[in-house]
């Protein structure tokens, strides 16, 4: 006492930016990152509906469901924010579901009773996960995982009353002081992204911290050491050697979700490109010309960039099928996994 | 405002319908919206206004009984908001704001050079968070709480006392009550079926003066 209240742009300054690439062509939705998260973060008493990572189906309402029309974000003259809400625990995040187990596997009813959630559960963390769009043979979908953005311009930050939210200064991770946190929630209704969560048991906010525990020895986040897929790219975005500034600036193949939230997100993604479509005779018909995914889908997630960046991948793609060389192919290919991470 | 002596004891008193209040005066208090352009907080700057302060009216008394300083205060909330059991939901909750210095204002929760020390009960929690703050999204919760609350939820009605004793150490997080004293001091309620927390709650507009009796 007396305490000082810090200028929101201290609290979003820092010397350097780590930054996080997903490539969403090699996901095999899995949930191996989800569930590398979960077992590491979040499987404490009041966290069981969390989670910081979440790899959902789309097109699809997406975990919370229908977040994007939750609010929150900035709008376009970057000083004032849309309100936003926070969403509703059953019918939104979906319940930690109770099964089971005990009268499967040890009541005597093994092959006779089937393991299953217990009540009536309405909604879950990518409920409509096998659904899609679209009609046969040219039904599409694709994953998309998300964490937290750790924005350079983050909306949670400026809507906390009590400062409880800041970026670290040394990598740009954005973190809530949860001894400053009072549980207001004010930074769950302006995150557009809705990737800040309301722990009950602690009545504090918490989110995705991008394992700066692990960062900070030199390791990348678990849910990028733990991808099969290897299409997670850890770096810093001003390391003109490593994997994130040659996708994002050099290449400019990854792209930001929802840039028109304004938050300035720091998590990229290489856009799906999907399987080419059949023609009615049964033929394979030019992907760039008639993509399976519909490209107004990509550009409502991804803003209009997501055009040029199909472009390039599908030029680098062509540079690699003529027997030649591609910079870009050799990173997302990831033939070493070690490479894909520069911290 | 008046604190009477009574001669009744601690445990009694906290009892919001305990027989000794009846010797209380009752201050009907008109609550407002707080200000919210000086918010720290453009989030919280663009909430509407209209619908921040759902409590209108809060009745208020107040008592001592040699030892303790007691406040009893009542107003309606048909909803019984208990908890933050999950996301989205906030607690009902009551909050008696005193300056160190007469001073400051408040309407900014003090300042770096006036502040100011607040008991804070919320629905569903024992013990009243003791707090202090130099400025709005300045509050903490520092030290041990030396503050008591007893609640009562009945017929959509909240009945609470806010109580302190007068010989607490720390005087930099506690302000100084005493017998023959008189002292500045404020009130706020939180709805929170209304999602009412931090800055957005109904208070008084202005200081009282609570004159506790020799």
């Amino acid at each position: 006492m007396p305490y000082d209240l810090m200028k929101k742009k201290n609290l979003e300054s820092c010397r350097r930016q780590i930054a996080m690439v997903l490539d969403t062509n090699k996901c095999l939705d899995c949930q191996t990152c989800t569930i590398a998260c979960k077992t590491l973060w979040t499987y404490h008493e009041g966290k069981e509906y969390m989670y910081w990572n979440n790899v959902e189906t789309r097109p699809g309402a997406g975990y919370p469901r229908g977040w994007e029309k939750m609010g929150g974000g900035w709008l376009p003259d970057g000083k004032q924010l849309h309100l936003g809400r926070v969403p509703d625990l059953a019918a939104e995040y979906g319940e930690a579901w109770e099964f089971n187990r005990e009268e499967v596997y040890f009541g005597g009813k093994f092959g006779n009773e089937r393991l299953k959630p217990q009540g009536d559960p309405k909604w879950g963390p990518n409920w409509d996960e096998d659904q899609g769009a679209g009609e046969y043979p040219n039904s599409y979908f694709f994953y998309l995982q998300r964490i937290c953005n750790h924005c350079t311009h983050p909306a949670c930050i400026e809507a906390c009353p009590r400062n409880a939210i800041y970026k670290r200064e040394e990598d740009g991770i954005v973190v809530i002081d949860q001894d400053r946190c009072n549980g207001y929630q004010f930074c769950i209704e302006a995150c557009p992204y809705k990737k800040i969560y309301f722990n009950a048991v602690t009545g504090k906010g918490e989110k995705c911290i991008f394992c700066y525990p692990r960062i900070e020895k030199g390791v990348a986040n678990a849910c990028a050491r733990q991808c099969p897929g290897r299409l997670r790219f850890v770096g810093y975005r001003d390391d003109q050697d490593g994997p994130i500034w040659k996708l994002v600036d050099k290449y400019k193949v990854a792209i930001p979700l929802h840039p028109e939230f304004g938050t300035e997100p720091n998590v990229f993604y290489i856009p799906p490109i999907g399987p080419p479509k059949f023609d009615q005779n049964g033929r394979l018909t030019d992907p760039i010309k008639d993509p399976r995914i519909p490209i107004e889908d990509l550009r409502e997630l991804f803003g209009p960039a997501v055009d040029q960046a199909l472009e390039v991948l599908h030029q680098e793609m062509q540079k690699k099928r003529n027997g030649g060389p591609s910079e870009v192919m050799e990173i997302l290919i990831a033939r070493e996994w070690k490479n894909n991470f520069k911290i | 405002m008046k604190a009477y002596f009574v001669r009744t004891s601690t445990d009694k008193l906290l009892d919001p319908f305990d027989p000794s209040w009846a010797a209380a005066d009752l201050v009907s208090m008109k609550m407002e919206t707080p200000p919210i352009g000086n918010a720290p907080s453009n989030y919280f700057r663009a909430l509407d206004p209209t619908k921040i302060g759902k409590i209108k009216n809060i009745e208020v008394s107040a008592l001592h009984n040699g030892e303790a300083l007691f406040f009893r205060l009542t107003w309606q909330d048909p909803n019984q908001d208990l908890g933050m059991d999950s996301p989205g939901r906030f607690r009902d909750g009551a909050g008696i704001l005193f300056p160190f210095l007469d001073t400051a204002r408040i309407n900014n929760m003090g300042s770096k050079n006036e502040p100011v020390n607040a008991w804070c009960w919320q629905a569903g929690i024992e013990t009243p968070y003791n707090v202090t703050a130099a400025g709005l999204g300045t509050t903490r919760r520092e030290g041990k709480s030396y503050c008591l609350a007893s609640p009562v939820w009945a017929d959509g009605r909240w009945t609470v006392v806010i109580a302190r004793p007068f010989t607490v150490p720390e005087p930099d997080l506690n302000v100084a009550l005493g017998p023959g004293m008189k002292k500045l001091v404020g009130f706020a309620v939180w709805e929170g079926s209304n999602a009412e927390r931090a800055g957005a709650k109904s208070f008084c507009g202005n200081w009282y003066e609570v004159e506790i009796a020799p």
